[in-house]
């Protein structure tokens, strides 16, 4: 996969509305095939991003290519990119099969074509014989298969996806997940999609391009994001964690972060890939499910300890979470499977959390960041 | 619970205020059909008075004349009041929505005479031109506009402008956009607007009599003519009106309940 070549280079990409910097100097690429995330929180430039490609907006500096090619002043209607609105823009006026050939009469292609190739590509989204209806007489979930038949009935090099499962209710967007991975699969076109749903992300993309106030924070696979977070933004947007932060220094053979009286001992080569000498803030990023936890008297065997008191316990079925209090007023999670159930647990319970400097991602604490 | 009493004396008034309402327009209707043409006397059912009409040069040319006016100020008003309402959408600015409809509130003999004024001063004193059928045209264009921009602005509320967006992803260019997706989504409004101007064009009197110079439309010849007594000729085409107007608002009406379906 790291050989498919770029179908999508963003460079030094620059968006600004009057005083708000929507998109700040990112640089990505989208490699041919690719099921490509955009995700961020809302307001953080991701559906500008994807605007800008679309060509509805145009970058105050920086250039998008396509296939090597430069966007600049190329107009939406001239561009192999088609794009899946968020409120998927559906022609009302026009039955379903109207509204996927839209883009084929456009092109010029004759109308009984046009009409085949329509009803070819609704039944690749399962909605075979709905052409004679009217968005109208369809569900949310029947317009959102519409949406994304009419937006590829153009074979275009590159689909944009704004927010496309946000409107429908969470089963059917478990199932569109799926089904949005089995159409990019069997079609093989490439995927943009942008997304503020950390759990759609990782889900669906091959790679995801973190966005935090219009600056791309972190590219890579949902494992390296995941595992490997660049900023504590990251670590934080995606999935739940416990952030340990301090100052780092070196004594003998180990490697902490000290934060005050407490000092968390961390792993002294996660520190050195990423670049970190003594005397610089970081912070130790810590999945929920990496966490250990024992009763007062019988502390887990971890590098690191520290005492508090259950606040919460949340079954979550096939686990449970367990929220800890900190005397410091900080709180942690820990994340314990369902089948360590032989410690019982109720709020009040003083308790020892622990963690081992293996299982800590470490993250360079930058300004702003 | 009402009392039985209670629900005679709410259908008296219901039935008197149907009555207050429609017989005038019913005896209006029924004289036209007056053989003996006298309000005193039922001749017989007869269309002689629609034949008098018929053969009335005089009122064959009011009519050519206001359904020209009509026309025309319907086409001025569609052409210009449909890009407004665009731009107030757009703008959405309570201020200048309020300056566009206020043509419609303001009192016609005030809007009559501010037109009046505004004609002789620019186009008879400074142009030299005599005042006639086209400053009907433009002042029933004043308010028309005005009319259609509140008709399509409120179609426009429900538009989604995505779908141009989405056109316009989907390889056609602006002109083609418009054509094929944002005028079908509008059109309701803009028929409707249309309709509702034709139909206050043709029996506007005040302005149109203000502003006509020396032409004649209907609602000023049907004035002349009653000075000198209701005729049954009057009523019959009175009846003619009436007939017309109310057809071209039900149709409004129908398009209006369309587009609130859609």
């Amino acid at each position: 996969m790291s050989t498919a070549p770029d179908v999508i280079r963003i460079e030094g990409v620059t968006k600004r509305f009057g005083s708000v910097t929507a998109v700040d100097d990112v640089t990505l690429s989208v490699r041919e095939g690719e099921f490509f995330g955009l995700l961020g929180p809302s307001g953080c430039g991701k559906t500008t991003l994807l605007r800008m490609l679309a060509g509805f907006e145009t970058p105050d500096s920086g250039r998008l290519l396509l296939d090597g090619a430069d966007l600049a002043g190329v107009k939406p209607n001239k561009r192999p990119v088609n794009m899946m609105f968020q409120s998927y823009a559906l022609f009302p006026h026009m039955t379903v099969e109207r509204n996927v050939a839209y883009g084929l009469r456009m092109e010029g292609v004759p109308k009984k074509r046009a009409l085949e190739r329509a009803n070819e590509i609704l039944e690749l989204v399962q909605l075979p014989g709905f052409g004679g209806r009217r968005p109208s007489q369809l569900s949310g979930g029947q317009r959102q298969r519409v949406a994304l038949a009419r937006a590829l009935v153009k074979q275009p090099r590159v689909l944009l996806l704004d927010e496309p499962l946000s409107a429908l209710d969470r089963q059917i967007r478990g199932e569109m997940q799926i089904e949005l991975k089995r159409i990019q699969h069997a079609l093989g076109v490439t995927f943009v999609v942008v997304t503020h749903d950390q759990e759609e992300a990782l889900t669906m993309a091959d790679r995801i391009a973190v966005l935090d106030h219009g600056r791309a924070v972190q590219t890579g696979t949902p494992e390296e994001l995941y595992e490997s977070p660049a900023t504590p933004f990251v670590a934080r947007f995606l999935g739940d964690s416990n952030v340990f932060s301090g100052i780092l220094e070196t004594a003998g053979a180990t490697t902490a972060l000290r934060d005050g009286d407490a000092r968390w001992v961390i792993d002294s080569s996660a520190a050195a890939a990423v670049d970190l000498q003594a005397g610089a803030s970081a912070s130790a990023v810590v999945r929920p499910e990496r966490m250990a936890l024992g009763p007062a008297g019988a502390p887990p065997a971890a590098e690191n300890l520290v005492s508090g008191v259950v606040a919460e316990t949340v079954y979550l079925g096939a686990a449970r979470k367990v929220v800890v209090d900190l005397p410091d007023g900080r709180s942690l999670q820990v994340r314990l499977e369902a089948w360590s159930g032989d410690v019982e647990l109720a709020p009040g319970d003083s308790v020892v959390v622990g963690w081992s400097a293996a299982d800590a991602a470490i993250v360079p604490n930058r300004s702003g960041a | 619970m009402r009392s039985r009493g209670g629900n005679v004396a709410l259908g008296v008034v219901f039935v008197g205020a149907i009555a207050f309402l429609y017989l005038p327009i019913a005896v209006l209707v029924g004289l036209s059909f007056n053989e003996s043409g006298l309000p005193t006397s039922w001749g017989g059912f007869s269309t002689k008075w629609y034949g008098e009409l018929v053969r009335d040069d005089e009122i064959k040319d009011a009519a050519v004349a206001t359904l020209g006016v009509a026309l025309a100020a319907t086409v001025i008003s569609v052409l210009i009041g449909t890009p407004l309402a665009f731009g107030l959408a757009r703008l959405r600015s309570r201020l200048l929505g309020g300056l566009v409809f206020v043509p419609m509130i303001i009192p016609d003999i005030v809007l009559a005479i501010a037109l009046l004024s505004a004609f002789n001063l620019v186009f008879t004193q400074q142009l030299g031109r005599q005042l006639g059928l086209w400053s009907i045209v433009l002042a029933h264009a004043t308010f028309g506009i005005a009319f259609v921009a509140i008709v399509v602005a409120t179609r426009l509320g429900h538009f989604d402008h995505s779908t141009v967006e989405a056109s316009r992803d989907l390889g056609a260019g602006v002109m083609r956009t418009f054509l094929h997706v944002t005028l079908p989504q509008i059109a309701p409004g803009v028929i409707a607007g249309a309709l509702l101007v034709f139909t206050l064009s043709v029996d506007e009197f005040v302005i149109a009599f203000f502003t006509a110079g020396i032409e004649i439309t209907l609602p000023i010849q049907i004035y002349s003519m009653i000075r000198f007594g209701v005729t049954p000729v009057i009523n019959a085409l009175a009846t003619v009106v009436l007939a017309v107007s109310l057809g071209l608002v039900l149709v409004a009406l129908r398009l209006r309940g369309r587009q609130e379906l859609a």
